[in-house]
């Protein structure tokens, strides 16, 4: 399913990471509430990964990749420094999951959820629409982004795997 | 001092070394008690690390372990992840249950209870050092029991931590009776109620 590249690329928390190298593939291991937005330009063959964890960033804090809002707004914005058109952008996005569930904390640890709803939220107000997405449950993910035709893939804790 | 708790002195820093120290060794002598076999535990090492590499500082991200998680709160919060290879776990589990190593093949409901005690024991023990030396109202949650990548299980937790600061002060260790090893990792993403505790217990 998954075809070989030669060059795994990690995109860890609070990442971006942006390729048009074919042999690459962007991944970002073990997911649980962070959110992973994938966006590829099929003209270019330019791709690009954001791993981010903290739903918004608020007033005095540095900007980062690692906001949700702010991070899909540096992804779309560096994939156009690069040529990208916006309005050809496939993206995709996977994560969001609530894995820790602790005994009279409902609710504590519902952030994955958050993270899921504001990468959609900043993702529509810079008018992309994702045509795929693989969010939420109670199981870790990861996701590989092949850069020489845009494939997502998603690999769940148990093993199995799903494509966008 | 370190970028992440620029008002600890040393001395302080010091005080809260020993501190970790003695907490785990009680958290060891209460394991003990519960598997009716001597732990030992690793010197525990202190550092500081951004959120963003806590992962990598105990195994691959997508490295599947069984991981027993609590929260401490009250006078200092902190999240403890008791985080161990699956066989590890149920090795654990044949041990608590004084069965032949190799009996429990997975985790069910006993097994689950069995390693959140196990978790129980050790946030209780050390919470109830920092309450003792710092005459605070420290408490533990109840444990919960999962197995998942490393990266998933720690997210949600680093993602409050994120919130707060860009580094968190991490304490490793392991617990060890025999062959098996149970690795820890202790996170005290909360830098004014430990640098109160801190202060009471070394006024600088």
């Amino acid at each position: 399913m998954l075809a070989v590249c030669e060059e795994r690329v990690s995109v860890n928390m609070g990442e971006i990471r942006v390729s048009r190298d074919p042999r690459q593939l962007l991944v970002a291991y073990g997911l649980g509430s962070c959110i992973c937005v994938c966006a590829y330009d099929p003209a270019l063959k330019l791709g690009g990964m954001l791993h981010a964890l903290i739903p918004e960033r608020q007033n005095g804090q540095p900007v980062s990749a690692k906001f949700a809002d702010v991070g899909v707004k540096m992804l779309i914005e560096e994939l156009e420094t690069k040529g990208a058109l916006r309005q050809r952008l496939i993206v995709k996005l996977a994560g969001g999951a609530q894995v820790l569930a602790v005994p009279g904390m409902t609710g504590r640890f519902d952030i994955g959820a958050r993270n899921a709803e504001a990468a959609l939220n900043a993702l529509s107000q810079l008018g992309v629409r994702p045509i795929a997405k693989d969010i939420g449950g109670n199981m870790g993910r990861t996701v590989l982004m092949q850069i020489h035709d845009g494939k997502v893939t998603v690999r769940f804790t148990n093993g199995s795997l799903r494509e966008l | 001092m370190s970028k992440g708790i620029p008002v600890l002195e040393p001395e302080q820093f010091e005080a809260l070394e020993a501190l970790v120290e003695q907490g785990i060794a009680r958290a060891a002598d209460g394991l003990s008690g519960m598997v009716g076999g001597q732990v030992t535990l690793a010197a525990p090492k202190l550092k500081i690390v951004p959120v963003t590499e806590v992962s990598e500082q105990i195994a691959a991200p997508d490295t599947v372990l069984a991981g027993i998680y609590l929260v401490i709160y009250g006078a200092l919060n902190a999240h403890v992840l008791l985080a161990l290879p699956m066989e590890n776990a149920l090795s654990l589990v044949d041990l608590l249950m004084g069965q032949p190593e190799g009996t429990t093949t997975e985790l069910g409901e006993l097994e689950v209870s069995a390693l959140g005690e196990v978790g129980n024991i050790i946030a209780s023990f050390f919470a109830s050092v920092v309450g003792d030396v710092s005459h605070e109202i420290v408490l533990v949650s109840p444990p919960a029991v999962m197995s998942d990548m490393l990266g998933a299980m720690l997210d949600a937790v680093l993602s409050e931590v994120g919130q707060i600061c860009d580094e968190v002060l991490l304490a490793e260790t392991a617990f060890q009776q025999g062959e098996r090893a149970v690795k820890a990792a202790l996170l005290m993403p909360d830098l004014p109620g430990l640098i109160h505790i801190m202060r009471k217990i070394a006024p600088c």
